[in-house]
C-alpha cells in the first residue's frame, strides 16, 4: 500500500509511463494499489478486461494495459512496476526519516525551553513544577510528579497529573524508590496505589543529604531509545536546576544568619563594659576578643557603695550563638545580683548565679566557669571565689609568679552547691591576671600550646607597665603564636594591678630611634603629645623637650660618635605630678662626672659644652647608670597640673 | 625649618621659622659663612618664628658672632620667643649677645656708629 501523499509524487511519473504505452498502441493504462484503482490515463475510463497486467508485490502496486499484447511487453511492464515500486518505497523511507528529524528537532527545542525556564527559577517549587509539566509534554506522558526531601524540613512534593493523588502516596512511592533506586518496578508492590504502578522513576542527583526524584506516568509500556535519551537530558537538567535552587536557599539562609550574628554581636558589645572605673590605688583593665562574631566569654568591673571594686570574668562552654545566648543571660544575672545584693561576698554571688541558672544550663548540657573578686583598696584585701575559671595568675614582686588553683565546680552543674571564698592580702606592685583558656590553649602550627609558663613570663617581663600594656603584650604574643589563622577560641582577660601609693600612670610610651639628628624629632613629638594629654603646661613641656633634645644630641655625638646605625631607646612616662624621660643606648660610656658639670662662662663664647649643664639646670632629677654594655639615663621633672 | 635671607643696606638678615635644632645647623652655618665671605660683617638673625632652639643651634650662632666681631662687625638677634629665651637665660648667653625686640631696632643700631 502506498501512502496517499505519495500518489502526488508518482502521478507525473505514471503519466509519462502511460504516454509511452499509448505510443506503443495501448488505448488505456490504469494503476492500482492493492487492487484499488488509483490512477488511469487518458481521460475517460473504459470498462473492459485488461490485455496485460503487471505488479510489484513489495509495494502492492499493479498496472493494467488495454489494447496491447505480447510477451515482450509483459517483461517491460513488470520491470516498470518493479522500478515504480522501488521509487515509491524510497520516497516513503525519506518521508518517515524527515518526520523523525522534525520530531527530534521539536523535542530539542522543547528541552531548550525547559533549560531556559528552569534557569530562571530560584525557588524549589518553581523548579519542580517546571520539571513535571515540561517532562510530561516532552514525553507525551499522562503526567509527572516530583519529590524533594531536605533534612530537618518537610518533604516538598509537586504533582502534575490528570487525577490528583494524595501527597502521601506520592511520597510513599518516592521513599520506596530511594530505598532501591535500581529497581524501578512498583507494580508488584501492594502498598503502591493503583495507577502509580506504571510510573517511571528517575533520580535527580543534587547535593548530598538531599533526596530528589521525578516520577513520570508513561503512556506506553516501553521506553523508546530517543525517549530514554530525552529522559536522561531531562534528569540532568532537572538535577542542575534543583541543585541551583537548593544552593540559593542555602545562600539566603546563610545571609540571614550573618545578619543575625552581626546584630547579636552589636548587642554583646553593648553588654560588655564600655568604660573601666577608675579606682584609687588600682590599675584595672579588661578586654574580650571573641573568635567568631559572638562568643561565650564575658567580664565585668564595677564599683558600688559597699565594695570599692567588684569584678568577674567568665567563660561559657562552647562557642558561637548558643554560648553567646547563655553568656548574655549569665552576665545579666551576675550584674543584677551585684546591684541588688551589695553586701554580698564573691561566693554568695556565685551560689546565687548557680541557683538562678542551673535549669537553663542543664537543659542544654552546658556550664560556665567564673571568677569573682572584690578588692578593698584601703585594706588591700582581695576576696574571691573561683568556680572553675583558669588560668588565674598572681604575680607579686620578689615572689614566684603562681597559678591560683580553680578548685571549685563550674556553675550550672550541681544544684545547691555551695561555693567557697578565699582571701589574699595584696601589696603594691601585685598583679592579678585572669584569662579564659583561649590564651594558654592557643596552638601554633606544630600543635604546641601557648601554655601558662609563657603567660607568666610575659607578665613578669612587663610587670612594671600598666595593666593595659600588660594586656596588650599578652594579646599580641598569643596572636603571633597562633599565627595568621583564624582565632580558634574566644580570648578574654582581666588584669588588676595594685599601684598603692604609686600615682596612676597617665601614659607610658617607648620608642626606638636611630642616632641621627632628624630622628630625634620623633621622641620630641611624642613627649609633647603625651604631656599635653596629661595636662602639663606648655612652659614645662618646652623645658622637658629641651632637656631631652640635649641628652639625645649628646648620645648621638658622644655615645655613638655620629654613627647613624646606633639605636637609642626612649621611654616617656607621665604621672600625675612627674614627667620621666629615660634612654637606653649601647654606645660609649660617659666619662665625665655629672656632678662636676657646670655651665660655661658665656663671655667665653664657647661653642660646645652647654648640653649637660642645660639638662641639669632644667631637670629635677638626672641619673646615669651603666651596665651590661648599656647606658641608662633618667631625666625627671616634677610639675603641678594647671 | 624655613630660612629667609635678605640684605638691608650692609646688613645680612636671616629670618628663621620653625625648629632650630642640630639638624638645621649646617644650613644656617653655611649662610653665615657665605655672608661673611661676601664681605658682610653685620648680621641680624630674626628668631621670630623659632619655637625651639637647642645648644647646637646656639653654638652655631655663637660661632657666627665670634667671626663677625673678628671682622669688625657684629651679630645681633631679634624677636626672641619665650621658649628661646629659656635657653638663653639658662646659658646666660643673653649677656653675650645683643638682643633687640624688633628688627628695626637692630638695623638702627647697626647704622649708628658706636
Amino acid at each position: 500500500m502506498i501512502v496517499p501523499t505519495l500518489m502526488q509524487l508518482c502521478r507525473s511519473e505514471f503519466e509519462a509511463l502511460a504516454k509511452t504505452w499509448l505510443l506503443l498502441g495501448a488505448i488505456q493504462v490504469t494503476l492500482h494499489d492493492d487492487g484499488l484503482l488509483i490512477a488511469h490515463y487518458p481521460g475517460d475510463l473504459l470498462a473492459a478486461e485488461p490485455d496485460l497486467s503487471a505488479s510489484d508485490p513489495n509495494s502492492g502496486l499493479s498496472m493494467h494495459l488495454y489494447g496491447i499484447k505480447g510477451a515482450q511487453w509483459q517483461i517491460v511492464a513488470d520491470a516498470q512496476m518493479h522500478l515504480l515500486g522501488r521509487l515509491l518505497g524510497s520516497e516513503g523511507e525519506m518521508d518517515s526519516l524527515t518526520g523523525s528529524l522534525v520530531e527530534t528537532q521539536d523535542r530539542l527545542v522543547a528541552l531548550y525551553d525547559l533549560t531556559r525556564a528552569t534557569r530562571g527559577a530560584m525557588e524549589i517549587r518553581d523548579v519542580l513544577c517546571l520539571l513535571a509539566v515540561e517532562s510530561t509534554r516532552l514525553l507525551d506522558a499522562h503526567g509527572a510528579f516530583a519529590v524533594v526531601k531536605i533534612p530537618d524540613q518537610a518533604p516538598i512534593i509537586h504533582q502534575f497529573l490528570d487525577s490528583p493523588y494524595p501527597n502521601e502516596s506520592l511520597l510513599l512511592v518516592a521513599d520506596l524508590f530511594f530505598l532501591h533506586p535500581e529497581d524501578n518496578n512498583f507494580k508488584e508492590c501492594s502498598a503502591v496505589p493503583p495507577g502509580l504502578g506504571n510510573v517511571v522513576m528517575l533520580i535527580l542527583s543534587v547535593r548530598p543529604q538531599v533526596q530528589a526524584c521525578l516520577g513520570i506516568l508513561y503512556k506506553s509500556r516501553e521506553i523508546s531509545s530517543p525517549d530514554s535519551k530525552l529522559l536522561k537530558a531531562i534528569t540532568d537538567q532537572g538535577s542542575a536546576s534543583l541543585d541551583n535552587a537548593l544552593f540559593h536557599l542555602e545562600a539566603v539562609e546563610s545571609a540571614r544568619l550573618e545578619t543575625e550574628m552581626t546584630l547579636a554581636r552589636q548587642v554583646q558589645t553593648a553588654l560588655l563594659p564600655q568604660s573601666l572605673p577608675k579606682i584609687k590605688g588600682v590599675d584595672i583593665y579588661g578586654i574580650s576578643i571573641p573568635a567568631s562574631q559572638v562568643g561565650g566569654d564575658f567580664f565585668f568591673i564595677t564599683s558600688n557603695s559597699e565594695h570599692a571594686l567588684t569584678f568577674y570574668l567568665g567563660d561559657v562552654t562552647g562557642k558561637g550563638m548558643p554560648a553567646a545566648l547563655l553568656m548574655s543571660m549569665t552576665n545579666t544575672s551576675a550584674r543584677s545580683a551585684i546591684r541588688y545584693m551589695p553586701f554580698s561576698e564573691p561566693h554568695i554571688l556565685i551560689d546565687r548565679l548557680n541557683n538562678d541558672l542551673l535549669e537553663d544550663y542543664s537543659a542544654v548540657d552546658m556550664f560556665v566557669t567564673i571568677f569573682v573578686g572584690m578588692f578593698d583598696p584601703d585594706t588591700h584585701q582581695l576576696l574571691f571565689a573561683n568556680a572553675g575559671q583558669s588560668p588565674v595568675i598572681y604575680a607579686s614582686p620578689n615572689q614566684e609568679t603562681i597559678l591560683l588553683e580553680a578548685d571549685d565546680l563550674p556553675v550550672g552543674i550541681f544544684e545547691n552547691h555551695h561555693y567557697s571564698m578565699k582571701s589574699l592580702n595584696l601589696s603594691q606592685g601585685d598583679i592579678l591576671v585572669i584569662t579564659t583558656d583561649g590564651f594558654n590553649e592557643t596552638s601554633n602550627e606544630k600543635g604546641e600550646l601557648f601554655g601558662i609558663d609563657r603567660m607568666k613570663n610575659i607578665i613578669n617581663r612587663n610587670s612594671h607597665r600598666s595593666a593595659k600594656e600588660i594586656a596588650e603584650s599578652l594579646c599580641a604574643a598569643v596572636s603571633e603564636y597562633g599565627g595568621s589563622d583564624r582565632q580558634e577560641d574566644d580570648r578574654t582577660l582581666l588584669i588588676m594591678k595594685v599601684t598603692g601609693d604609686e600615682k596612676p600612670v597617665f601614659h607610658q610610651t617607648e620608642m626606638e630611634v636611630y642616632a641621627e639628628y632628624e630622628q630625634l624629632r620623633i621622641p620630641a613629638q611624642v613627649l609633647r603629645e603625651v604631656c599635653s594629654a596629661a595636662g602639663v603646661s606648655e612652659d614645662l613641656i618646652g623645658k622637658c623637650e629641651l632637656a631631652l633634645q640635649e641628652l639625645l644630641t649628646n648620645l648621638v655625638n658622644h655615645a655613638y660618635e655620629g654613627n647613624p646605625q646606633g639605636v637609642i631607646r626612649v621611654s616617656i612616662q607621665v604621672t600625675a605630678d612627674r614627667v620621666i624621660m629615660q634612654t637606653e643606648d649601647s654606645g660609649n660610656r660617659m666619662e665625665s662626672d655629672l656632678d662636676s658639670v657646670e655651665m660655661p662662662d658665656p663671655l667665653l663664647l664657647q661653642e660646645s659644652g652647654y648640653g649637660m649643664a642645660i639638662i641639669k639646670g632644667l631637670m629635677d632629677e638626672v641619673t646615669y647608670r651603666n651596665g651590661e654594655g648599656k647606658n641608662f639615663w633618667l631625666l625627671a621633672k616634677n610639675y603641678t597640673k594647671e | 625649618m624655613e630660612m629667609t635671607a635678605k640684605i638691608s643696606g650692609s646688613v645680612a638678615i636671616a629670618t628663621l621659622k620653625g625648629r632650630f635644632d642640630a639638624h638645621e645647623v649646617p644650613a644656617v652655618a653655611a649662610w653665615l659663612q657665605s655672608s661673611q665671605q661676601s664681605g658682610l660683617v653685620h648680621i641680624l638673625v630674626n628668631l621670630e618664628g623659632v619655637n625651639f632652639i637647642d645648644s647646637t643651634a646656639l653654638s652655631s650662632l655663637v660661632s657666627g658672632l665670634k667671626h663677625c666681631r673678628e671682622k669688625g662687625g657684629d651679630l645681633y638677634l631679634c624677636r626672641l620667643t619665650q621658649p628661646v629665651r629659656v635657653i638663653f637665660e639658662l646659658t646666660r648667653l643673653d649677656n653675650a649677645f645683643t638682643i633687640f625686640p624688633v628688627e628695626m631696632d637692630a638695623l638702627v643700631a647697626f647704622s649708628t656708629p658706636c
